[in-house]
């Protein structure tokens, strides 16, 4: 039975470090790579057409929404060889289940952490996508005609591997939740 | 010598997996894996398998369902089970141990951890 007490609040910003703990922790200990996560702030434009990897967890509980990763694909091809300790190719798809692994990681562990505060909640599978130009706009409306996310606030935490080749940056977003003061970018230190 | 089977849903993390035990001093035989906990009842079947690292959240049936069918089947009741999972939180820990794991290591995971955890089982 869980002794803990449940407190239906997170403020932003133990969010921006729910994140930043657990996206470091998962490239410290699985990636041997140090990241350092940056000042975070808050950003409510829509995104514009994209290109890369994208990879998709859903939540539920009594927080409704989805935590995205995304990233170009040579850096996810980047994140998977460190992973696997093997080179891959960009339209391996191992590179794909890399990267919903690490997704897989630190998603995981931020709910975790969530969890604690509004009780249990449930996870997906992650769902990976590749494309060459894709729009998040389109799937922003498709979520608020659900009315399963009632605000589309966002978390995003953006890291990259010091000195890697390719550079690149991971960016995790968290949609739906209850209050747009969640929304926030922690982003790489220059 | 012990036959291991992993249950994950990533093939990375089978892979990972598959090279820590590889590389672990235990009298460790045949690795086997399987995608979900179906997939594990049916290799469970078909080998003889001596000990399972699962994780929790997979497609079709999950870490938990697949501990709790091993644990009603008589032939499988006493095979050692651990659950690797991201799953960290208090309430899962605790369902996984009541349910028979012996041991619970948390994603993300270095080799050392998986040993150790491993290494009262041979």
């Amino acid at each position: 039975m869980l002794t803990a007490q449940i407190n239906d609040s997170v403020s932003q910003a133990e969010m921006v470090g729910f994140n930043s703990t657990a996206t470091r922790d998962a490239f410290s200990t699985m990636l041997g790579q140090e990241i350092v996560p940056a000042e975070a702030f808050v950003k409510r434009s829509a995104t514009t057409a994209a290109s890369g990897v994208v990879s998709l967890m859903g939540l539920a509980g009594k927080w409704t929404g989805t935590d995205s990763l995304s990233c170009s694909a040579a850096f996810a091809c980047r994140l998977s060889s460190l992973l696997l300790m093997d080179e891959c190719d960009s339209r391996d798809e191992n590179v794909l289940d890399g990267v919903a692994e690490i997704t897989n990681m630190i998603v995981g562990n931020v709910e975790s952490e969530i969890e604690q505060r509004l009780g249990p909640m449930g996870l997906t599978v992650p769902t990976v996508i590749f494309r060459n130009k894709f729009s998040n706009s389109k799937c922003r409306k498709q979520q608020v005609d659900r009315g399963a996310f009632p605000v589309g606030g966002r978390v995003h935490a953006r890291a990259a591997l010091p000195g890697s080749k390719p550079r690149g940056c991971w960016t995790l977003r968290t949609t739906g939740l209850p209050d747009p003061s969640f929304s926030a970018n922690v982003s790489e230190r220059d | 010598m012990l036959d291991v089977l992993i249950v994950d849903d990533s093939a990375a993390i089978r892979k990972i997996l598959q090279r820590v035990l590889r590389q672990a001093d235990m009298p460790i035989g045949s690795v086997f894996e399987a995608g979900d906990g179906l997939e594990a009842l049916e290799t469970l079947k078909k080998q003889k398998i001596g000990l399972v690292l699962s994780d929790i959240n997979m497609p079709r049936m999950d870490g938990l369902e697949l501990l709790s069918r091993v644990k009603a089947e008589e032939a499988w009741k006493n095979l050692p089970f651990v659950m690797i999972s991201t799953e960290s939180g208090q309430n899962k820990v605790l369902e996984a141990v009541e349910l028979g794991a012996v041991g619970y290591v948390r994603k993300p995971f270095t080799s050392e951890q998986i040993k150790e955890k491993l290494s009262g089982l041979f």
